[in-house]
């Protein structure tokens, strides 16, 4: 079932400026089919390293490839990436619906699929009956599964998720949870940028540990090593605290 | 260093029942889930079909079915001899090979980069032929030429955009370029042929002109030999003095060298200066003296009325001067000039009835700065008011509760805080000082001015050489103050810091400086008014000032000449307004929103066409375009181009100022739902702000109507406008009609601001949120 296609980062750098590296020549492999995690201190690079794939920044060195194709210079229209991002960034103009139907619409697909499309997203989210609701009505728990949502439909390969447990209620954390694990299965790629250190981390397949270079990737054991934990986050073990923003 | 990713145990810690009660998603939804089928949206393919088809192949029908050149003004005109191939020229095929290998390249089957990096190639090289072509042959260019190469520049777009140059969709790329070229074409070509034609005569290089035109009396009498005193010696002495001035200041402060040689250097200047503009005449000192006069009384007012607006206990005082940031806009700017010699000039209501004068003093150096006084002080408002607002009241109370008194207060929190905006204010209004072009032109007496000398020279002696010299003058002293005000101000950037108003309560001015206030501010409005109202009363009698007797004669006079000017004017700002809040509003977008080269010259490049004085440009416009490839003058297209780039930068500040307000990442999350920008831009960012869109429109149509130091240049006798017309008027001595104009002009700003209020009221929610 798998049909997703491995990303391949080489040699990936972001500088900004002269001085500052946001990314140090990075080489990665994220294979379909399991749930990744990115973890690291605060501006070690997640999130930007996370938007150069999508195409929202540009790379200063390196290449990306998605499906054995290089798209370092694809615009980030045509790159079958979708992001969830940590501000919920639902369009306060649209209500729930059309807010989940925009990527459809996007694609032009027919009425009635569109229709279908969106509401199977909803449904999967846990918000039915909601989607003529204004966005600005909802919790914020309601306003991320919505932003999920729209993901869904979108029908990506490969999904990112920029700190999605942010300010979430335990509900929506355990649906989120649900759905990664669901698109993993699928064969999709799914990362998740990840602050917290602590037990939800159980929940993933693999981690990928970053402070602007990559410091370990792999399961579990493989990398909360003191020794990782220490390059990562510089002398304090923050295993298994609290770190929120 | 590529981690071994396999899957490893599967699903993690949670088993797939856990999962299942943890939410309650049905289970068939997920194995029979459609979204999970091969996704049809996903692109596997990498060799694909480039959109840039369509404009090559628009560019090949453009070029084979409309005439490249044109022989007249005339644009529609379709003339034989100047299709393609009766031109006889190879450099003119190129055009139709370069679209040809265009839309070959497109459908070929590349790699997407190289495609890209051929159509840029070939787009190109299409536009540098054809152009070269035109300019060569200084060919007036056609339709043909006009389709064919702006198709080009679009497949340069879709070019750039699959090469990766632009890491951008293709609208963005082609928007840039056409961004750019614009830029280059109406900004930067018209100020390049003022240059040219201040040093090049008949086709020779030369400063004979420059310093012929600088050396005239009418430019600057330094020293003039009928007087007995010496001005060449006092200005000298002014010079000394300011010296000695700068000198002794960095002695007592005990500055460094450098900082004692530079405020040497500094004081002197200004002692010069001072001394010239005491002493000498010539449009050079008149000028300078005028805008130093205008800026600084100005920027007194407005900070005296922003104080007043902010901080006075009367309601109805605020409100009014809510009203009173409106006049400058509803209103050409020298019509209050206009309105002065009804109170003012020899048969004016109060110099004559009421005082029994009969004087011309109005006209002259004083009548021009009060004329400007009243007209710029609510931009020098506007602009302090903001900073004024945005003083934080708990600073004061903070201070306050410190034991400092009101003078410490002042010159410790309020003072440091106010001046960037008083300098932003004083440099602003000695730009608009210098660069007005109707009051002097109305009140200018004997005197000569910087803006209307450039007019005169080219208009009434036909020496464009003299013109452009003198257009050369004001340019460089505006982008002296711009760079100034910029160098003080700090940042390049068209993005203004707002001030919220913060928490906590002023405390309340003290009543004799409130009372001083209210009483400046209460003879400002009585004039105002009166200026005002003696327009709409002189519409109604039959001669002002000699014989009172209430008339309609001359709104029948202005419905016979004036209404179809003023039906036209009002078509081609419509006209205009459109463009120029639809370009005003991408330059914001990709200065604001997108990271490209060359964005630092968009952005100079609109910042300088905010920044020329109309009179520098609207002799720059009849260079440029009076003849050669560029042939566009005695037509209605020259006066919508003018003011569409006149008026541009108004949608730009209103475009970053509601772009400032949306989160990127709600173009970021429409651009990974693939949606292009062009989509983006359309479906997301239009309808958030659609109210400052609305705005920009309404405004640039409004500065259309009542524009004229440019466009006055640019009018033929098939193309009249109406300020121009009226400002004829004024001059001819038919006050009447003017007034009849006038007060027509006025109503109907007035209505068009009002009905933006309404709606801006109605939707004012909107576009904030995000």
């Amino acid at each position: 079932m798998s049909t997703a296609a491995p990303i391949k980062l080489e040699n990936l750098s972001k500088r900004f400026g002269r001085d500052v590296t946001a990314v140090d020549t990075i080489n990665l492999e994220v294979e379909p089919g399991t749930l990744f995690t990115l973890l690291g201190p605060s501006g070690c690079g997640k999130t930007t390293t996370l938007r150069m794939i999508a195409g929202l920044e540009r790379a200063s060195e390196g290449h990306i490839f998605i499906d054995n194709e290089d798209v370092t210079k694809l615009p980030a229209n045509l790159r079958d990436v979708t992001m969830v991002f940590q501000s919920y960034a639902l369009f306060p103009h649209m209500n729930v619906f059309s807010n989940v139907a925009y990527g459809l619409e996007v694609a032009r697909r027919p009425k009635d699929e569109i229709k279908r499309r969106a509401l199977e997203a909803l449904a999967m989210v846990g918000l039915e009956g909601l989607e003529n609701r204004a966005t600005n009505a909802l919790s914020g728990g309601q306003q991320q599964r919505v932003f999920l949502a729209r993901s869904l439909a979108q029908q990506a390969e490969v999904f990112f998720f920029d700190e999605p447990f942010v300010g979430v209620d335990q509900k929506t954390e355990n649906i989120i949870f649900n759905i990664f694990h669901q698109l993993a299965d699928e064969g999709k790629i799914v990362v998740v940028v990840n602050h917290d250190l602590g037990e939800s981390i159980t929940n993933f397949d693999e981690l990928i540990l970053l402070n602007k270079e990559l410091i370990a990737s792999g399961d579990r054991q493989q990398v909360l090593k003191d020794e990782n934990l220490q390059r990562a986050y510089g002398g304090k073990v923050m295993f298994f605290s609290d770190e929120n923003n | 260093m590529s981690p071994p990713s396999k899957k490893g145990g599967q699903g993690g810690f949670l088993t797939t029942t856990q999962r299942n009660a943890a939410c309650k998603v049905q289970t068939s939804l997920i194995l029979g889930n459609p979204l999970a089928l091969n996704s049809p949206l996903s692109r596997q393919q990498t060799f694909t079909l480039s959109g840039a088809w369509l404009p090559a192949a628009l560019a090949i029908v453009g070029f084979l079915a409309l005439p490249f050149g044109r022989t007249g003004r005339a644009f529609l005109a379709v003339d034989p001899s100047l299709r393609p191939w009766a031109l006889g020229s190879a450099w003119v095929w190129l055009v139709l090979v370069a679209a040809l290998a265009a839309v070959v390249i497109s459908i070929l089957p590349i790699r997407t980069d190289l495609k890209g990096e051929l159509l840029t190639l070939s787009g190109a090289l299409g536009l540098l032929s054809g152009v070269g072509w035109l300019v060569a042959t200084e060919t007036p260019f056609g339709m043909g030429a006009l389709v064919s190469l702006v198709m080009l520049i679009t497949v340069m777009g879709f070019g750039l955009s699959a090469s990766g140059r632009i890491q951008s969709d293709a609208f963005v790329a082609s928007s840039i370029l056409f961004v750019s070229l614009f830029i280059i074409l109406f900004i930067l070509y018209p100020l390049f042929a003022v240059l040219q034609n201040a040093v090049i005569v008949d086709g020779v290089f030369t400063f004979e002109r420059v310093r012929q035109t600088l050396s005239s009396p009418r430019f600057l009498l330094f020293e003039n030999t009928f007087t007995e005193r010496s001005e060449s010696g006092l200005t000298f002495i002014f010079a000394g003095i300011g010296a000695a001035a700068g000198l002794a200041l960095s002695l007592f402060r005990r500055w460094s060298i450098p900082r004692l040689i530079t405020s040497l250097l500094i004081a002197t200047v200004v002692g010069f200066l001072i001394g010239l503009m005491l002493f000498a005449r010539g449009a050079l000192p008149t000028s300078l003296l005028l805008a130093t006069v205008v800026g600084a009384v100005v920027t007194v007012l407005g900070l005296a009325f922003a104080i007043l607006g902010q901080r006075s206990r009367f309601t109805a005082v605020r409100r009014s001067l809510g009203a009173l940031s409106l006049l400058p806009i509803i209103t050409p700017p020298f019509v209050l000039a206009f309105a002065m010699i009804f109170l003012f000039g020899r048969q004016g209501m109060i110099t004559n009835r009421l005082l029994g004068l009969s004087t011309n003093d109005l006209f002259g150096i004083i009548g021009v700065a009060g004329a400007q006084i009243l007209a710029f002080t609510p931009v020098a408002y506007l602009v302090i008011r903001g900073s004024v607002a945005s003083l934080d009241p708990s600073l004061e109370e903070a201070s306050q509760t410190l034991g400092a008194n009101r003078w410490t207060l002042f010159r410790t929190i309020t003072w440091p805080l106010l001046r960037p905006a008083l300098a932003n204010a004083f440099l602003l209004t000695m730009i608009e000082s210098f660069a007005d072009f109707g009051n002097p032109l109305i009140l200018g007496g004997d005197r000569f001015y910087l803006a209307t000398e450039v007019f005169s020279a080219f208009a009434a002696r036909f020496d464009q050489n003299e013109a452009a010299v003198l257009g050369v003058v004001l340019l460089i002293i505006v982008l002296i103050i711009f760079s100034l005000q910029r160098l003080w101000l700090g940042g390049g950037s068209f993005v203004t810091v707002t001030g919220k108003p913060s928490s906590g309560s002023f405390s309340p001015l003290p009543r004799v400086l409130e009372a001083i206030l209210i009483t400046l501010f209460s003879i400002w409005t009585v004039l105002v008014l009166a200026l005002y109202g003696s327009i709409v009363f002189g519409s109604f009698v039959k001669l002002w000032g000699i014989n009172n007797t209430l008339t309609l004669q001359h709104y029948r006079d202005f419905m016979q000449a004036g209404w179809p000017v003023f039906l036209y004017t009002a078509r081609v700002a419509a006209v205009s307004a459109v463009p120029a809040g639809i370009l005003g509003f991408l330059i914001a977008y990709l200065v604001v929103r997108q990271k490209f080269w060359g964005r630092t010259f968009v952005e100079f490049g609109s910042m300088l066409s905010f920044a020329i004085p109309g009179t520098v440009m609207g002799v720059a416009y009849i260079l440029a375009f009076n003849t050669g490839p560029w042939l566009l003058t005695a037509s209605s297209v020259i006066i919508v181009i003018a003011f569409v780039f006149r008026n541009m930068p108004v949608a730009i500040r209103g475009g970053v100022a509601g772009l400032a307000q949306i989160d990127p990442s709600l173009e970021e999350a429409s651009t990974t739902l693939r949606a292009s920008s062009s989509t983006t831009l359309r479906r997301i960012l239009v309808p958030l702000l659609i109210v400052p869109l609305i705005g920009g429109l309404i405004f640039a149509f409004v500065r259309a109507m009542t524009a004229v130091s440019q466009v006055i240049f640019l009018v033929s006798s098939g193309n009249m406008l109406a300020t121009v017309l009226l400002l004829g008027w004024v001059e001819q001595g038919q006050l009447g009609r003017a007034a009849a104009m006038a007060t027509i002009l006025i109503v109907t700003m007035l209505s068009v601001i009002l009905l933006l209020m309404l709606f801006t009221r109605g939707r004012g929610a909107q576009g904030v949120s995000a």
